[in-house]
């Protein structure tokens, strides 16, 4: 009886392959035009009264959100520590600029390396707790991190932040890659967030990226199929942390400048709000929740100091009114 | 030799005692059933045989291995599969994705970042095989959450069989299903013993289902073993006939 009901439900749907196929190609259509947006920015920006750093700035939000969400939108594991990967990348990158090298692709190999390290390493002290519990190892973790960054006065240059360095040009050859400027280094930073992107992308298609998604829909069941939960948060704990760290590494580079905020909760918190922003299930969601983020911040700092609770207000409104994210609420109009 | 064994096997909750002395024996290839009136310890005895809980007390062997401490993962490694009471599966993702986890675990894929097209083909193939043998084909596309219950638990079916289990563990697989649907579900009930030779231990209420497929019934009272036989003994037994049949229909 039940499924005979159903079944005369399923009939006043469309054919199903004819939508699937048709939702490929808003996807395709979607990204095509996210990356058109993205290649032209340093040229559409000033129209708008931006500047390429303020690109720069978003394109570095949005990647560490975009790794945060793999662990937080795709595999369920909520972090409110991931600034602390973030922060380790902007700190190795600026002392090993600072005191070791002037290369600037080594300084960053060695931002991510710090930072994607530390995120393996201490994943799997956060994976064992769930919930709630995660979220407040992850906190612990950050602040710990924090902590040092602050004390440490003569390596970090305590609450002051570390300066004394400055990103340089690549040499190829003959060939120069001008960092110092705002347009190519906007495109480096272009060139970072898409390789980023890459990595997302695939594994979410692949047997790993299925197996994170599972554990956010039905860790018993999974369990129940033979695999171990907490080996593969980990994975996803570790891979979010790496992207982050690229980020943070990305960031230091942009602003010549790293500080202990860039390790504080309150920023792994930014990273949150950016993500339920913009949409967590969504592939695009952290990139719209961060422009939305540094617009923002950028435009409401210059006027008031508490800016912050503005971002805090739309956050709520978002929340209550668009519970899938901005992304989220708009593929959900549409599929219907 | 007995697939899986139970020596003596006992599980207290606080005050509780869900299980006491509990012996049992399920020989290689049998279609056994478990009754009992509701909180006689039949899921219970699931979470034993599937490391969920442990016993109080007792051992319970495994193709002659102990399963003590040992992770249900793992359990799930040596070929125990499981369905639940209330169905377990990806609600929020459409049938041919819960099929696609569960197949890609089966082949021990989960750690692959990307897969050669070879492989993809045989995960495809693999999904669909369950879904002829499920007839879920129809259903495809469609969001697990928002099938009826009858197809849950037949997607649920598909999930556990994804692994070839060499024992399967079914928590009362027609409840909730209309006629039709449960007819269904016996065949393949039957058709998995029969033809596959799968060892089947499952929990059901409907005793037309029982007589029908069972090899042979065991019967739980108040986390105690009232009896066990053939479903002719069953039928003739007056402890159980006192106990449940008359208490209940
Ligand atoms: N995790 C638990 N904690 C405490 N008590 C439990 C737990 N699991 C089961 N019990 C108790 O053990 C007894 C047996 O429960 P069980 O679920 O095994 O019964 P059942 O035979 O499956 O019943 P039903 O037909 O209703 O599914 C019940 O009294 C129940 O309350
Ligand atoms: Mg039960």
């Amino acid at each position: 009886m039940k499924s005979a009901a159903s079944r005369h439900v399923d009939a006043a749907k469309p054919a199903d392959a004819m939508s699937s196929q048709k939702s490929t190609r808003r996807r395709v259509a979607a990204s095509a035009l996210v990356w058109a947006l993205l290649l032209t920015a340093p040229y559409w920006l000033p129209l708008t009264g931006g500047y390429t750093d303020l690109g720069s700035r978003v394109l570095v939000f949005s990647l560490a959100a975009l790794g945060l969400n793999l662990l937080l939108g795709f595999t369920g594991g909520l972090s409110f520590g991931h600034a602390a990967y973030f922060g380790l990348g902007a700190y190795g990158t600026g002392l090993m600029l600072k005191f070791v090298t002037h290369s600037t692709p080594l300084a960053l190999l060695a931002g991510v390396a710090l930072g994607g390290l530390g995120a393996t390493l201490f994943g799997p002290v956060t994976v064992r707790r769930r919930g709630i519990y995660f979220a407040m190892i992850t906190i612990a973790i950050g602040q710990m991190f924090y902590f040092v960054a602050v004390r440490w006065n003569s390596l970090t240059g305590g609450e002051d932040g570390l300066t004394g360095f400055e990103r340089t040009n690549i040499h190829f050859g003959h060939a120069i890659l001008n960092l110092h400027n705002s347009t190519i280094f906007y495109y480096f930073t272009l060139f970072f967030f898409a390789i980023g992107c890459a990595v997302v992308w695939s594994v979410l298609r692949s047997p790993l990226g299925h197996t994170f998604v599972a554990i956010r829909e039905n860790q018993k069941r999974l369990r129940f199929l033979g695999v171990s939960v907490g080996f593969y948060l980990w994975i996803a704990f570790a891979i979010s942390g790496f992207i982050a760290a690229l980020a943070g590494a990305l960031y230091a580079l942009l602003n010549n400048f790293t500080s202990p905020e860039d390790l504080n909760w309150v920023l792994s918190g930014d990273f949150v709000i950016i993500c339920v922003l913009g949409g967590m299930r969504t592939f695009w969601g952290p990139l719209v929740g961060s422009v939305i983020y540094v617009v923002v911040q950028d435009y409401l700092s210059s006027i008031t100091v508490n800016w912050m609770s503005f971002i805090g207000a739309i956050f709520v409104l978002a929340v209550l009114f668009f519970p899938w994210g901005l992304l989220g609420f708009f593929q959900r109009r549409i599929q219907k | 030799m007995s697939l899986l064994s139970l020596k003596n096997v006992s599980r207290h909750f606080g005050a509780v005692t869900a299980l006491s002395g509990i012996s049992l024996e399920v020989p290689q290839g049998e279609l056994r059933a478990l009754i009992g009136p509701n909180g006689a310890g039949k899921t219970t005895l699931f979470n034993l045989i599937t490391g969920f809980f442990r016993p109080s007390e007792g051992e319970v062997r495994f193709s002659g291995h102990s399963v003590k401490d040992v992770s249900p993962e793992k359990l799930v490694q040596r070929g125990i599969i499981r369905t639940f009471q209330i169905t377990e599966i990806f609600l929020d993702l459409t049938v041919y994705q819960n099929l696609e986890i569960a197949v890609e675990t089966a082949k021990g894929l989960n750690l692959r970042p990307w897969l050669s097209r070879r492989r993809r083909r045989e995960v495809r193939d693999s999904i669909d095989e369950l879904m002829d043998t499920l007839r879920l084909g129809r259903l495809s596309n469609h969001l697990a959450g928002e099938l009826a219950h009858g197809d849950q638990r037949l997607v649920e079916m598909a999930i556990a069989l994804s692994h070839e289990p060499k024992l399967l563990l079914l928590d009362e697989p027609t409840a909730g299903m209309g006629d039709e649907e449960t007819q269904r579900m016996t065949e393949l009930i039957r058709h998995l013993h029969n033809q596959r030779g799968i060892t089947i231990l499952f929990i059901e209420h409907d005793m037309a289902i029982i007589f029908d497929v069972a090899d042979r019934i065991t019967v739980l009272d108040n986390g105690r073993l009232l009896a066990e036989g053939t479903p002719a003994e069953i039928a003739a037994n007056a402890d159980v006939q006192a106990a449940y049949l008359g208490g209940v229909k």
